[in-house]
């Protein structure tokens, strides 16, 4: 049960603000945001999701640069408030198609008639876009989608590859095409984000995989959707240890560790055939999450050397090589790399010939940053430093600097080898056959070379 | 609605500025009011559009009020919305002018469109205005009742509203009533899930003051209401289901078959992607199996990757909230997650509140296995740029080296991080050095060579600074430089701004001169010197006791400040046990994130629907709670606690046995059962003057510690006598303004304190039980209140047959498991009050903890193949499997079925299903198949497969015989379904060849005497008696055991007698339940006797008996009767456990009455028959024995003759431990250790 619902800009402005049962004190949106802003001031990072003044608990998540807040005084269930507030959140990016400030300040009417469905006296309703549709009245007034970011990870298509109709994925579920005709299509994406830990010496350390199939349906008259997965595909390691590299079982199995799925999917077949079934709503889910720990190949290897080179300076060699086939070209890559502390100058040499590499020494938090606009699979490139210290080296300079980490997006590539075998859409009209888009993309979660 | 700091924040350009724009708008608002042209409503929603965004960020705009209003006549609903959103914010401010959209909305409120008759209704009940409710009233009641379920589902919360803003209107129209009605009929999800949510709340806030509320509020945890909710749980939505699944948790299920059966259930709701709803069930899964150890285990093997997986999927937000609940289960079971530590691992990206979680995980879970990899780990992080997170680090790796033995390999790396030379790490790392050498002084010489090259420079944060000078003055020996580093410290001692370096430096200066005098002599004359014109107290106080010590005398000055240390075994923990248990107990809520519990950081009226009332005056219960012990002496009460622990187990078992072991000694042994009852009748009054918390076990340390403290009167009494049987009203009533009446005039006729066992405590922390427990004795509560760990509840009583009532005060203690009863009554005969308490005691509540899931798995291919395989393929495995296999001897239907029923009962029923077929295909013509296979069913409690079995026998013309029925009817009970079974006993009277037959009336009696219900069982009894049938043996065991089951002593007895008149001997199981009951109810002297007929007629005596009887002899100190038993059963040659059983009960009887001589004897005496001892306790009460004596050599001796034939526990060596350590015997103590370390406990 929550007392108030709000929207506040990155500078604390409310977008909209409702309250349910006028339990707490005025001032609330003004409270939350001066706590979360002066967190860090505190010594203690950033704030956490959850925090309490004077016996409200404020609740926050940070959604395209928005904070959406909850508040109440009952000890209430945390999971079940973040929940929401991340579900209210994707209910309205269903409805204006684009969820930024600028859509949201355009549509702050719509927001509050689907804000008065999604809860009443501080109890959810529901968050389904497809039951909400019947309680809508206003129209969404689209705002140009080229110019900002988005929200999500479908966002990350728009970028780098033309194949993508851009416009699907920023497509409001009430608004229709231009012509009053709506197009007949479902999206399919798997997502994996993937954390890689490699030792000084180059081997893995720990790696996992957390992916999730996500849905964006646009058909009409809820047909019933069949989604099949590689048959080769086992979930639970049983008793074995989840770390337990030596296992592989057979090279086509994918094992993933555990998984959770949308309350719309059918799984009477799943144990059989790998299919899931499913009436997909409207608006944007997560048909299925999965983990997997299982070994498997990461997409680049990182060589990162820092040498001393005389009493105030040390040399930085930095190596990427892209582990994947040259038809995948991985894009908006970005390698950092802490330094030490009395580092006062960096200059930079970069191989002959590289287009698309920035570097850059970022004075105030000593880090070194090279960018790079893409890689092709099966490539390498090198980036070397030369460093000037303020002081003389004392001890190991390699517990002065690193981990090296880094951040990248490959289209049309998975690590896990999970793959959707078809998409059947059940449907008796042979005319029908509208667009089905399966895409795949892999992205960093936490890439780390160490020292 | 207005932010009043909102002036403070310059006004960007986007915002105007209030006041002139505002005025603007009404004038605009009123031309477009009563227009009805063309285009008018567009022009309107601009407008209103405006005076929304306005709202929104804060301008007050209700001098519109009136305009808005106005403006609202339209059939736009988009309109509509906007409007009432407004007066929905701005009515309370302004209640008259609320009355104008009165009006409007009740027309609404009638439309022909349901979407603006609920949006009509919702505003209406928004505009919390509490003249205005008269008008709520009529439209809320068709509201409820509308064809609509949208309307409904509005109207159901509306209710809720009304009653927030007058809870008179809301009950006296009898809205709650009318939301039951819905809530158990309604066919839509939402308006039941509203209704569930608006009743929970009124309900829990009227239970403070009607009993009718807080019965309806119980009402909503019986047994229909949830399996009506449960149920359905699959078409409520996942935010619903989160609600029931909140419910549940709170359900107490009557039995373990229920318990599994709600946990099947449930179990696929694990797999969803909401992470509440997984949360919820966890939760349900946690609370369910708290008092079955291993199913709790199993649950926390399970719950395991479903809550890494929702960690890692998601926004960071709402794996951080699935994280602390991951955190809690850690740190309440770090074995169960020690192989998952790579989880824990942090990532670079995280936010640090993330890191701190996952470092405090990391902590917690390292073990010998795991240990080197999560330092390695920590220590990369302790070079992190997050300076926070990296002094988090470098603390970790202290904490494990504190927790771990060996820890050669962790000193190092921290050696290592001085060399670091950053000055967080050195500080970070200063501070664990010198905890860790106060743990392990064995350390020293390294981390003095380490520490030794550091410059005291280089270290400025205090408590860095301060460890550094501890550790100088500790070992100034060792370092050689000590005095000077101290010196100059002491030259700048102006410059030291924290007193607690001060004051570290003044202890180091004068431990240093005790060492070395002639060079320290000059810095403790300055340390002193400025320490007495120091400004701060402490840091002048100690340098004047300092300088009068020295004055008085210097060795007596070294043995005080500079004595032989001892290693500190155990640092205090932070937080208390008993608020970890409430944390845990709110798993799922706020308190998890925050680790406090709830009525740390909430309201009183916030604490959500079952948090219970304190009502009957204020309730001030006693301060003497755990949180207010100052640290220092945690780490004393740390060490009490593991002597203490022992005697605690032995008061745990007999919860009446109040004498405690430890307090014999103050009555002559033999002279107890007299002279004790002429005591207790003396102390039955002052006792009440002792405060409840003076356990005989802390009498029984002081003892043990020869601290020689006077055996005070004020001791808790011995056992009462048995008391005589108490018939108490059922429907008891008494209002609570009498009970305080009466409560004040009464005097205490009986005060006592009793003992829980740790189940019954598990079973408080929901206190519903343990009244509904009470309940179930004819024992009312009228009203409670506390929090954790004291709870206090008044209960009431009323005596069958006249009108005499009792008061009961009920102060219950979970941390301490002790409760305390004061009884006041209308009649003042004391036997009457003894006997309520009896029953009293019967309500603590003590859940039996038997263990449903014993899964023989390993003993069976078959049945891990049949686990393993998916639903659609159990039959064909079960075809291609050998019929050799189901020949074999050792193959047991049985267990095959219900082992697989716990993992799946769909399967189970295949497995039926698959055996009725290939005896249809066999074409089996014998009944004996058939009925085993109907009594199969009962195993898995499939009482339709039973019904289809019977249906292929009649299909199949097999001749239907009683036995038939008989089996039917057994399966239908022992499935708890009842009509069915009466019903079958229906058709067998009115056939013709199916009779029912003296097996029909015992398999009812038999399952009635399980379920303990005596009085169903005994009218059984009556029916077969009156149908002409004779009762035999088996009549007559099920009869003795259910009467013992349900404590009806005198009936079982009864029974025991007739059976022996009717010519019918008595079998081992009736003997071992008559032995039972008279020992519960401690008639020494027929147990004498049962006893003697047994002995002549040479009975088995079992080990359950042999256990009994020790209890019994034990309570009274009658060694003597111990040993004739002895003797006779030795003279019979009776079995080594029996006998076993009795060497130890005198053993122990000994021991506690701390006769050393005899004890020996005793011992001697099983050891030379070639027997040890069953259990730790028995050792460890021996160990006592000899510690309170302080007879260390015959302790020795006792443990060498032992060794040959006992493995110490860990428990008895900490033990050991604690006594040495007591005692200061340095030298057993270290070999204590190296025992331990033998015996591979480090």
């Amino acid at each position: 049960m929550i007392s108030q619902f709000f929207v506040l800009s990155q500078r604390g402005d409310n977008i909209v603000f409702r309250d349910y049962r006028g339990e707490v004190p005025k001032g609330s949106a003004e409270i939350f945001f001066r706590k979360v802003k002066f967190w860090k001031e505190d010594g203690e990072g950033d704030a956490p999701p959850v925090f309490n003044v004077d016996g409200v608990n404020y609740f926050h998540v940070k959604v395209a640069g928005l904070l959406f807040v909850a508040t109440t005084r009952v000890n209430v269930s945390p999971s079940l408030v973040l929940e929401l507030l991340q579900r209210i959140a994707r209910v309205i990016k269903d409805y204006l198609g684009i969820l930024n400030e600028d859509s949201l300040r355009k549509n702050f009417v719509l927001v509050y008639e689907l804000l008065d469905e999604v809860i009443d006296f501080g109890y959810v309703q529901t968050t389904s876009t497809e039951v909400l549709k019947s309680y809508v009245f206003n129209e969404p007034i689209v705002v140009d989608a080229a110019r900002l970011p988005t929200l999500g990870p479908a966002s990350i298509f728009m970028q780098g590859t033309k194949r993508m109709p851009g416009t699907a994925v920023t497509k409001s579920v009430v608004a229709n095409e231009p012509g009053g005709r709506k197009r007949e299509e479902i999206f399919v994406d798997i997502i994996e984000k993937i954390s890689v830990t490699f030792s000084s010496s180059g081997y893995i350390l720990t790696s996992e995989i957390d992916g999730t199939i996500q849905m964006k349906s646009y058909l009409t008259g809820n047909p019933e959707i069949r989604l099949a997965l590689n048959e080769e595909l086992s979930i639970g390691r049983g008793g074995r240890s989840i770390y337990d590299y030596n296992s592989s079982t057979g090279s086509g199995t994918v094992i993933l560790d555990d998984c959770n799925f949308h309350e719309s999917v059918h799984l009477d077949s799943f144990d059989i055939d790998r299919t899931l079934t499913l009436v997909p709503p409207d608006g944007e889910f997560p048909v299925m999450n999965y983990r997997m720990t299982q070994e498997f190949k990461p997409p680049f290897r990182i060589n990162a050397l820092i040498e001393e080179a005389g009493a105030l300076r040390a040399e930085v060699i930095l190596k990427v090589r892209a582990e994947f086939p040259s038809s995948i070209t991985a894009n908006t890559i970005q390698v950092q790399m802490p330094l030490p502390p009395y580092t006062t100058r960096v200059s930079f040499e970069l191989e002959p010939g590289a287009v698309g590499n920035t570097t850059d020494f970022k004075e105030a938090n000593k880090r070194l940053e090279w960018g790079l606009k893409k890689i092709v699979g099966g490539s390498e490139h090198t980036l070397r430093a030369k460093l000037t210290f303020s002081q003389e080296l004392h001890g190991n300079i390699t517990r002065e600097a690193g981990p090296v980490s880094m951040t990248f997006t490959i289209p049309m590539y998975n690590a896990s080898r999970l793959q959707v075998k078809y998409l059947q859409i059940s449907k008796k009209s042979k005319a029908y056959n509208p667009y089905r888009w399966v895409r795949y993309v892999t992205q960093s979660n936490s890439y780390v070379a160490r020292l | 609605m207005a932010p009043p700091a909102q002036s403070q924040r310059s006004p960007s350009p986007s915002q105007p500025s209030g006041k002139g724009e505002v005025s603007d708008l009404k004038l605009q608002l009123r031309q477009h009011a009563g227009s009805r042209a063309p285009g008018a409503d567009d022009a309107k929603r601009e407008l209103f559009k405006k005076v929304i965004s306005y709202m929104t960020i804060g301008i007050d705009v209700s001098s519109l009020f009136g305009e808005m209003v106005m403006c609202s006549v339209t059939s736009d609903i988009v309109l509509k919305k906007m409007c009432y959103l407004y007066v929905g914010n701005y009515a309370k401010g302004n209640p008259d002018l609320a009355l104008l959209t009165i009006n409007f909305l009740q027309k609404d409120c009638k439309d022909e469109d349901p979407m603006i008759r609920g949006l009509a209704l919702r505003s209406l009940c928004s505009l919390r205005v509490t003249n205005l409710v008269e008008y709520l009233v009529g439209p809320l009641g068709s509201g409820l009742k509308d064809s609509n379920s949208y309307v409904r589902m509005v109207a159901a919360s509306a209710v809720l509203k009304l009653y927030h803003i007058s809870a008179s209107t809301c009950v006296d129209a009898d809205f709650p009533a009318m939301l039951k009605h819905l809530m158990l009929n309604d066919p839509d999800t939402q308006v039941v899930a509203n209704c569930l949510s608006s009743l929970q709340e009124i309900w829990s806030s009227e239970a403070s003051t009607s009993e009718e509320a807080s019965r309806e509020r119980e009402a909503l945890l019986s047994k229909p209401v949830i399996y009506y909710f449960l149920n359905r749980i699959k078409e409520f939505s996942e935010w619903a289901q989160c609600l029931v699944l909140e419910l549940v948790a709170n359900y107490v299920p009557s039995d373990n078959s229920e318990i599994f059966d709600i946990m099947n259930l449930l179990e696929d709701r694990l797999q969803h992607a909401n992470g509440a709803v997984v949360l919820a069930t966890i939760k349900v899964f946690l609370q369910l199996t708290l008092s079955m150890a291993d199913v709790h285990q199993q649950v926390y093997e399970r719950i395991k990757a479903p809550l890494l997986t929702l960690v890692s999927s998601g926004s960071q937000e709402q794996s951080y909230a699935v994280l602390s609940h991951l955190h809690l289960l850690v740190m309440r079971a770090p074995i169960l997650f020690s192989s998952d530590y790579k989880h824990f691992y942090c990532q670079y990206n995280e936010p640090s509140y993330v890191k701190k979680l996952k470092l405090e995980m990391l902590t917690a879970v390292a073990n010998e296995s795991n240990t080197y990899e999560i330092v390695t780990e920590l220590c990369e992080y302790a070079a992190n740029v997050d300076i926070p997170i990296a002094r988090e680090s470098i603390r970790a790796v202290g904490k494990i080296a504190l927790q771990q033995y060996d820890v050669n390999a962790i000193v190092d790396r921290l050696l290592q991080f001085l060399e670091m030379e950053k000055d967080y790490v050195t500080a970070e790392t200063l501070v664990l050095v010198k905890d860790l050498l106060r743990k392990y002084p064995q350390w020293s010489h390294d981390c003095i060579a380490v520490v030794g090259n550091i410059s005291s420079k280089n270290v400025q944060e205090p408590k860095a600074k301060a460890a550094l000078i501890w550790m100088l003055g500790e070992y100034s020996q060792d370092m050689h430089d000590a005095p000077y580093v101290l010196e100059s410290l002491v030259d700048n001692w102006d410059d030291e701004h924290s007193a607690e370096v001060r004051l570290h430096l003044l202890t180091a200066v004068l431990k240093c001169f005790l060492k070395r005098p002639p060079e320290t002599q000059k810095a403790l004359g300055a340390a002193l010197a400025a320490g007495l014109a120091d400004f701060h107290q402490d840091v002048h106080d100690r340098a004047l006791f300092y300088y009068r010590l020295l004055q008085h005398n210097v060795s007596v000055a070294e043995r005080v400040v500079n004595p032989p240390k001892q290693a500190v075994s155990v640092f205090a923990d932070t937080q208390s046990s008993e608020v970890k248990d409430r944390i845990f107990d709110e798993f799922n809520s706020l308190s998890v994130v925050y680790q406090k519990p709830s009525y740390m950081f909430t309201d009183k009226e916030h604490r959500g629907p079952f948090e219970f009332s304190d009502e009957l005056g204020s309730l001030s219960i006693g301060a003497d709670s755990a949180d207010n012990v100052v640290p220092a002496q945690r780490v004393e009460a740390n060490d009490k606690d593991l002597l203490l622990s022992t005697s605690e187990k032995e008061e745990s078992r007999g919860a009446t046995n109040n004498g405690s072991a430890y307090n014999a000694p103050m009555y002559d042994g033999t002279s107890v059962p007299t002279g004790a009852s002429q005591l207790q009748s003396e102390l039955a009054i002052s006792n009440t003057m002792v405060p409840s918390h003076s356990p005989s076990t802390s009498l029984a340390v002081d003892d043990l510690l020869g601290l020689g403290v006077p055996l005070s009167p004020a001791s808790p009494p011995p056992p009462p006598p048995p008391p005589p049987p108490l018939k108490l009203n059922e429907k008891a009533v008494l209002d609570p303004s009498t009970f305080q009446q009466k409560w004040r005039q009464l005097p205490i006729s009986l005060s006592q304190d009793y003992s829980m066992s740790p189940q019954g405590v598990a079973a408080l922390t929901r206190p519903q039980a343990f009244l509904r427990h009470m309940q179930g004795h004819s024992i009312h509560c009228i009203a409670s209140g506390g929090q954790a760990p004291n709870f206090k509840f008044f209960f009431f009583a009323q005596k069958a047959e006249e009108l005499s009532t009792f008061l009961v005060e009920c102060i219950i203690n979970t941390s301490s498991a002790k409760a305390q009863i004061k009884i006041k009554a209308d009649d003042q005969n004391r036997s009457l009050s003894l006997s309520l308490s009896a029953q009293l005691n019967i309500g603590i509540p003590q859940r039996s903890q038997r263990l449903f899931c014993n899964k023989p798995l390993a003993s069976n291919p078959l049945l891990i193949k049949l686990l393993q395989e998916s639903i659609s393929r159990i039959k064909t495995v079960l075809d291609s499997e050998d019929n050799f296999t189901f020949k074999s001897s050792d193959f047991s239907w049985d267990i095959l079925l219900t082992t697989l029923k716990s993992s799946s009962s769909a399967k189970a029923h295949l497995v039926l299903e698959w055996r009725l077929e290939k005896m249809v295909r066999d074409n089996e013509r014998d009944l004996v198949p058939y009925l085993e296979l109907i009594f199969l069913c009962s195993k898995v409690q499939n009482v339709p497969f039973a019904m289809q079995v019977f249906n292929s026998m009649e299909a199949h013309g097999i001749e239907l015989t009683s036995s038939v029925f008989n089996a039917l009817i057994y399966t239908c009970l022992s499935s708890g379904n009842v009509m069915t079974a009466l019903s079958l006993f229906e058709i067998m009277q009115s056939s013709e060849n199916c009779k029912p037959n003296s097996e029909t009336y015992n398999t009812f009696i038999s399952v009635y005497s399980n379920l303990g219900n005596d009085k169903a069982m005994q009218a059984w009894y009556f029916a077969k008696k009156g149908a002409g049938f004779s009762a035999d043996l088996r009549t007559y065991e099920s009869l003795i055991s259910g009467c013992v089951r349900s404590r009806n002593f005198d009936r079982a007895d009864r029974f025991y007698e007739e059976m022996m008149l009717s010519g019918i001997m008595p079998n081992g199981q009736i003997l071992e339940n008559i032995l039972t009951g008279l020992c519960e109810q401690r008639s020494i002297s027929k147990v004498e006797q049962l006893l003697k007929f047994m002995m002549d007629g040479e009975w088995e005596i079992s080990v359950l008996m042999a256990e009994k009887l020790m209890g019994l002899y034990f309570e009274h100190g009658t060694v003597e009767k111990m040993e004739e038993l002895l003797l006779n059963l030795m003279n019979l040659n009776r079995s080594f456990e029996v006998l076993q059983q009795v060497h130890c009960g005198i053993i122990r009887m000994h021991a506690m009455l701390d006769r050393l001589d005899d004890m020996e004897y005793s011992v001697g005496r099983m050891l030379k028959q070639g027997m040890s001892f069953r259990c730790p306790d028995d050792i460890e009460k021996v160990v006592c024995a000899y510690f309170r004596r302080e007879a260390y050599d015959r302790l020795d001796l006792f443990l060498g003759h032992i060794k040959g034939s006992y493995k110490l526990t860990k428990s008895t060596y900490d033990l050991l431990v604690a006594g040495y350590r007591r005692a200061g015997l340095s030298e057993k103590l270290d070999l204590v250790m190296d025992g331990m370390k033998l015996a591979g406990f480090f």
